[in-house]
Parts: C-alpha cells; sequence; structure tokens
C-alpha cells in the first residue's frame, strides 16, 4: 500500500513539474508534422508551411474584424503561410510583452508603442530585431512616409514600422454650434468666450476628463505646438531647449490655469474617466470633445443624433496652428523569431495599397503613407482627416517621444496644477528635472 | 567512576536518538509526501520569487534588459531621497489608522447584535459577508459609479436630500480621495471582521458575562470588560491581518484613482508599480517590493510583542 501511495505520488509530483516546467522558445504551431520539423530545424520559411504568431491591441469588435480580413487575404495570397494573431488589451500589452520577450516565448510580430519609452527600451535590451534589411528588401522607403521611420529609429537602426497615423483637435457638435451661433474659433480669445457661452447654456464647453492621467499629455501638446512653433519645439525634444522656458510654462498655464479657471472643462474634471468625458460628448452635453483622430470610429458609431465636425486648437498669439501628429503603435518583429522571411512578407503585406482600404474603411486608421482617400468609402470626417494628413504642417505628439519618468511628471504634475496646488512655472521647473534625470539616465536620445 | 558511566551514557544516547529519528521520519513518510507538492509550489511560487526580489533589488534591472547591473545599497540609500515614497508612506498610514479601526468598530457591535437575534441572522451575516468575495477590482468599480461626480448614486442621494452643497467629484478633490477609497474598502472587508468576530463570540465564557450581570455591569461594562478581553485573541488575528493588508493595498486604489488627484492616493503599492512597470525600474521597484514587506513584519511583530506584554502585566 505504502509502495503505492508513494508511486502515486511520485508521478504526480512528475506530472506536475512536467506542467509548470517553462515551454521551450517559441516555436510556431503549425498544422502538419512536416511544418513543425522544419521550424524546429530552423529553416521555417523556406517551403514549408509557417504559422507566423502575431499579437496585436485591436481587441475592438470592428477593428478585430478588419484585422481578421486582413490576414485572410494575405493567407489566401500565401498559402504557406499561416497566421495565429492573438489580441490583447491594449493597457496589458506592454506587461504581457516584457514577460513574454524576457521569457523566450514571444510571437514573431509584436503590436508596441513606438517611442522610446516603450519599443526604444525593447531595441536596447536587444529583444526586438532591426529590420533595416526588410526596409531596403522591399523598398519601403518608397511607399511609408520617411519621418515614420524616425519614430522607430534607435540606436541609427530601424526596428519597425509606426502605423495608426493621428493627430490632436477636438470633435464638435455642430448642430450645437449652430444653435448657439458658434462658428469655429479662430483665436484663443474666441476659444475662452465659447466656454461662457457653453456656460450660459448650461453645457460644458470641453468633455476634457483627466482621471486617466494621460489625457492632459495630449492637451499638453496641443497648446505646446501651437505656442512654441515648429522650431522650438525641435529644440525640446531633440536638441537644448529647457521645459522651463517661459513659453512652454504659457502653454501649461492655458489649458490648465487659465482655460480650467474660465470653465471650459467638466467640474472635477480630475474625477473623470476618458470615456465618461467621451459620452458627455456623445450625448450632446458637451460641444467639443479634444482627443485624437484615433477615437473616429468610436465617435461616428456613438454620436447618432449630431453632426461631428472637427476644428484643431485656435491660434495663439497670432502664431500658426500646428496640431500634434504621431503615430499610435507600430509592428515590430522579435529577436527571436525564425520566420524572418514570412514576417516580411506580412509587413508589406499590411503596408500595401491592397491593404489599404481594408484599414481605413473597416479598422479606421490611417496608414503612414499616401493614399487617395477619394476612393474609398468613407465617411466625411474620416476623408477630412486623411486629407489634413496630407495638406496640414503638423506639429509633434510629445509624450511617445519622451520617456517614461518625465510623462509621469506630466500625469501628476498637470493634475496638481489643475487642481491648484501647484503652479505653471512650477510645473514647467519639475519637467526640466525630470528631463535633466532622464539624460542623465541615458533615456534620451538626440 | 561517574565520569565512565556518563560516557557510557553519551555513547550510547547518541546513536539511540538517531535511530528515534529515523523511526519518526519512516512513520511520519506518507504524510510528507503528501505535504511535499505544497511545499513545492511555495518553494516555486514564493520562495523563489522572494528571493527574485531580494536579488533584483541590489540592481537597476529595467525588465527586459539580459543584463542585471549589481548597484549594492544603491536603491536602497534612494529610497530615503524619494518625495513621493515618504508621501506615500504617509497615506498608508492613515490607511492603517482607518482601516484598521473602521471596520473593527463597526464590525464588532454588529456581531454582538447578530448573535443574539435567533431570525434571519445567516441572512444578515452572509449579506454583509457578500461584498468579502469580490475582488479589489470588482469593488473599485462599484464605488467608483457612487462616487461618480457626473452621474454618481452619492451625489444624487445628497441633491436629492437638499445637500447640494456637499456633492462634489469624490475621488478627484484632494481632500476626499483617500477617504472614500477607504469607505470603499471597508465597506468590502467589514463583513469579514464580522464572521470572525462572530465566529469568536461562540466560544465566550457565558457564566463571566451573567456573573457580571449578575453583578450590576451595564450592557457597555459587560462589553468592555468581559466580551472584549475574552476576544482579545480573535482581535490580534484581525488587527495583524488588517496591518499586513494595509501595507499592501494596491489593485483597489489603482483602479479608483491611479494614486491620483496629484498623488493624494499614492500608496506604497502604487509608488511601486509606477516604478516597477510603467516606467521600467523594476530594481527600484524591487526595493520597494522590500520595503513594504518589512514594514509588514516589522508593524505585526511590534504589534504582537505589545500585546504579549499587556497580557503577561494584566
Amino acid at each position: 500500500m505504502k509502495r503505492f501511495i508513494g508511486s502515486t505520488i511520485v508521478l504526480l509530483l512528475v506530472l506536475v513539474l512536467a506542467g509548470c516546467a517553462s515551454v521551450p522558445a517559441a516555436q510556431p504551431a503549425t498544422g502538419t508534422d512536416s511544418s513543425a520539423a522544419a521550424d524546429a530545424s530552423g529553416a521555417a520559411d523556406t517551403n514549408a508551411a509557417v504559422t507566423l504568431r502575431v499579437m496585436d491591441s485591436f481587441t475592438d469588435e470592428a477593428m478585430n474584424a478588419g484585422i481578421e480580413k486582413l490576414d485572410e487575404m494575405f493567407m489566401a495570397q500565401n498559402p504557406d503561410i499561416k497566421i495565429q494573431r492573438e489580441a490583447v488589451q491594449t493597457e496589458d500589452m506592454r506587461t504581457i510583452v516584457q514577460t513574454t520577450l524576457a521569457a523566450n516565448e514571444a510571437p514573431d510580430i509584436i503590436y508596441y508603442d513606438t517611442g522610446p519609452g516603450f519599443a526604444g527600451v525593447l531595441a536596447k535590451a536587444g529583444l526586438i530585431r532591426p529590420i533595416d534589411d526588410l526596409y531596403t528588401q522591399y523598398n519601403w522607403d518608397q511607399r511609408i512616409f520617411p519621418w515614420t521611420k524616425a519614430r522607430t529609429t534607435f540606436d541609427g537602426k530601424v526596428y519597425g514600422i509606426g502605423n495608426e497615423l493621428e493627430f490632436y483637435g477636438a470633435y464638435y457638435n455642430k448642430n450645437l454650434f449652430d444653435q448657439l451661433g458658434l462658428t469655429i474659433p479662430q483665436t484663443y480669445d474666441d476659444l475662452l468666450a465659447m466656454c461662457q457661452v457653453a456656460k450660459d447654456n448650461g453645457l460644458i464647453a470641453i468633455s476634457f476628463a483627466d482621471q486617466g492621467k494621460w489625457p492632459a499629455y495630449h492637451m499638453f501638446s496641443i497648446v505646446a505646438n501651437n505656442v512654441l512653433g515648429k522650431e522650438k519645439m525641435d529644440a525640446l525634444l531633440f536638441g537644448d531647449g529647457r521645459w522651463d522656458d517661459p513659453e512652454v510654462v504659457d502653454a501649461i498655464g492655458i489649458w490648465f490655469t487659465e482655460m480650467n479657471d474660465a470653465g471650459c472643462f467638466i467640474p472635477d474634471t480630475a474625477a473623470v474617466s476618458y470615456d465618461d468625458g467621451a459620452t458627455l460628448f456623445y450625448n450632446g452635453q458637451a460641444l467639443m470633445h479634444f482627443t485624437g483622430t484615433w477615437l473616429i470610429g468610436r465617435v461616428l458609431e456613438n454620436a447618432q443624433d449630431f453632426e461631428v465636425g472637427w476644428l484643431f486648437f485656435p491660434a495663439v498669439g497670432g502664431k500658426p496652428v500646428l496640431p500634434p501628429a504621431g503615430l499610435g503603435s507600430g509592428y515590430f518583429i522579435s529577436s527571436n523569431s525564425q520566420n524572418i522571411e514570412a514576417a516580411g512578407k506580412y509587413l508589406d503585406f499590411l503596408f500595401s495599397k491592397e491593404a489599404a482600404p481594408v484599414w481605413m474603411e473597416d479598422v479606421k486608421i490611417v496608414l503612414p503613407m499616401n493614399v487617395d482617400a477619394s476612393k474609398y468609402n468613407l465617411p466625411d470626417l474620416f476623408k477630412f482627416v486623411v486629407d489634413a494628413l496630407a495638406q496640414q504642417e503638423m506639429g509633434y505628439n510629445i509624450d511617445v517621444l519622451t520617456p517614461d519618468n518625465f510623462n509621469s511628471m506630466m500625469g501628476d504634475g498637470f493634475q496638481a496644477v489643475l487642481l491648484g496646488e501647484k503652479s505653471a512655472e512650477q510645473q514647467g521647473a519639475d519637467l526640466q528635472a525630470a528631463w535633466e534625470q532622464a539624460v542623465a539616465d541615458g533615456k534620451v536620445q538626440r | 567512576m561517574i565520569g565512565q558511566k556518563a560516557t557510557d551514557i553519551r555513547l550510547h544516547s547518541a546513536p539511540q536518538r538517531k535511530s528515534g529519528v529515523r523511526r519518526w521520519l519512516q512513520r511520519n513518510r506518507t504524510g510528507f509526501l503528501f505535504i511535499l507538492p505544497a511545499l513545492l509550489f511555495y518553494l516555486m511560487f514564493f520562495v523563489q520569487p522572494f528571493f527574485n526580489t531580494v536579488y533584483y533589488s541590489f540592481t537597476d534591472w529595467n525588465g527586459v534588459n539580459p543584463t542585471k547591473q549589481f548597484v549594492g545599497f544603491a536603491n536602497y540609500i534612494r529610497m530615503f531621497g524619494d518625495r513621493l515614497l515618504w508621501l506615500s508612506l504617509r497615506h498608508n498610514l492613515i490607511w492603517i489608522a482607518v482601516g484598521t479601526v473602521a471596520p473593527i468598530v463597526l464590525a464588532l457591535p454588529l456581531a454582538l447584535i447578530l448573535s443574539n437575534i435567533k431570525r434571519g441572522r445567516l441572512f444578515f451575516q452572509t449579506g454583509y459577508f457578500m461584498p468579502h468575495i469580490l475582488s479589489g477590482v470588482v469593488i473599485a468599480m462599484i464605488w467608483g459609479w457612487i462616487y461618480n461626480p457626473l452621474f454618481g448614486l452619492l451625489n444624487y442621494v445628497l441633491r436629492a436630500v437638499g445637500l447640494d452643497s456637499l456633492t462634489r467629484g469624490w475621488l478627484g478633490d484632494p481632500n476626499t480621495a483617500l477617504y472614500a477609497i477607504i469607505v470603499a474598502a471597508v465597506w468590502g472587508y467589514f463583513g469579514f471582521c464580522l464572521v470572525i468576530f462572530m465566529a469568536g463570540l461562540q466560544n465566550l465564557d457565558i457564566d463571566q458575562i451573567e456573573a457580571s450581570r449578575i453583578d450590576g455591569a451595564n450592557a457597555i461594562q459587560r462589553f468592555w470588560y468581559v466580551i472584549v478581553p475574552q476576544m482579545r485573541y480573535v482581535l490580534n488575528m484581525v488587527i495583524v491581518y488588517t496591518l499586513i493588508g494595509g501595507f499592501n493595498v494596491f489593485d483597489i486604489v489603482y483602479v479608483m484613482t491611479r494614486g491620483g488627484p496629484a498623488n493624494h492616493t499614492e500608496l506604497i503599492g502604487t509608488h511601486t508599480y509606477k516604478m516597477a512597470f510603467q516606467e521600467n525600474q523594476i530594481g527600484y521597484g524591487a526595493t520597494l517590493a522590500m520595503l513594504m514587506m518589512v514594514l509588514s513584519l516589522v508593524t505585526s511583530l511590534l504589534y504582537n510583542i505589545l500585546r504579549n506584554r499587556g497580557d503577561a502585566e494584566s
């Protein structure tokens, strides 16, 4: 009996340990034994079938359907490549990707934020692979906007293709504008006057909600670009500009002090989530919703009872309007991927003229390449966005270019300014201190 | 002769003890085999990560870099100059003070009342315990809706009863945010205290209570001088459990405010998360995790020492 119990326990232990033991480095889960053998030998994408593992964050129903459509198109063209896709929530992406990469279990392709605090960290750790060779092989320079390449270049090497071209401004309720006799504000003073009109009519002028802290980054980018102009923004982000510069302080003061004091925002804005703020706009309780073009699909879906227009933050002190633009996430290839050729083919397909209509019509994302929006079946608002990207000079989206400690200071510090606990000058000084710390830690790319 | 005899005894007693230990091991072999799987899990999922955390706290690892540079005590020294850490610690102490006293003050009298009712006791007991089975995230979401400045129940009720001046963004106001979260946490926790207290009340010495009643003690005196001393071990368990939890709070705060507004609800747990996973400073994050552990241990030990001293004196 004792021997029986002993053997059973030993067997159980073996099973438990086998289950707990880490699985070998990510190998594509292929459908056939022969392809699995081919993968194991490292000659995965020659003739045998290849399973390409892709992890992205297109969890939204419409977006997910669009990506599935793209994958089916790709697999129809490349029957030897099977796409095995996993979509995870954006907020979970960082933890999941870092863990899987560190455990050598990463998928072949990951869709990850492009900034130095995100993909830059992975590149520095050697967890994602430079793709300069693929850029040359597929001639992507001829197709993809060159400036986007800089956003995925770290230490002189290109590591990915940035996607989700987006810029910031405001969706506005055209019906309410008409009812109140409002026109698109041309100056900052016009905008302040609109806040008063909205208040007088029991409406919220701007549905800015800052519980999540990150919306403040974007608002700062919107105002800072208009106040500082392109040259000074260049100096700030890539040269020796200073964040305690009086113009930076002005930009902080405009949004977080003056407009807040003028009652432009939702009361108790630091207690309201981004989604709740957007809902106020969808429900017709707010005149404008300042955010990025990534929300366009959801705005068109939810704002059913009125016509939606788009406006940029107006000129400040007669300076040109320079809406911040940037990339959302981008595609990167894991260093451990054995399927480089298949990955190259997949990326080449995703950023092709053939895939562009699906990206725009179904996924509602603008690709970083020249496309003729008039050819596609797109809502007017989306066509405007695509055209604006081609015609309007754009500024910088600050938080994707700044290191994580600086972003923390933006998030916490702007809330403190909104609450009146900190002056714009102090926040400028704190941002400069965070920047200097990041420079000292080697986190800033010049 | 006496010395010789003693040597003989020593010579004989060692093998006897050895064989005794062996016999004891042999006798309990099956028992050891049964606890072995749990022990292995404990080693893998607690001991090994614990030692990893200790190791990381001496490095500047960013979470992804293959090399972990040894930095000695640099992370520990850095803690002393970390303004946010001191602020977080202050918030933790408020949390511990309010979060320990409030559930006990609420649950103990309620347990006494419930233990005296015959009908519906289980219903109330279950009802009060229900929030405890919810995860911190769910509690945070429920109370997030209650406190919502746009459509929250709390402001709605205040307006309905004419207390408009009290309405506010509870989680966005620096004066109320931390306490608002503590209320949510107490709601989720006090049902647990209640059930434990009710179990403790089952073991009270009824004769002592009856004797005090005959001696003329009123209800408050009976509660304070007879019931509470008899409940001291149960109270001790609840207090230690709450103290440890008070230093490790994370989920409910992170979901409700992310440490905001402007760090007014920043706790060591949220600060640790921010450092480790948002700013890619796993090394420093591990150091903060060590601090949390040490604080929990020291506080619990101090409490137990004080309680034991109190017991000895009484």
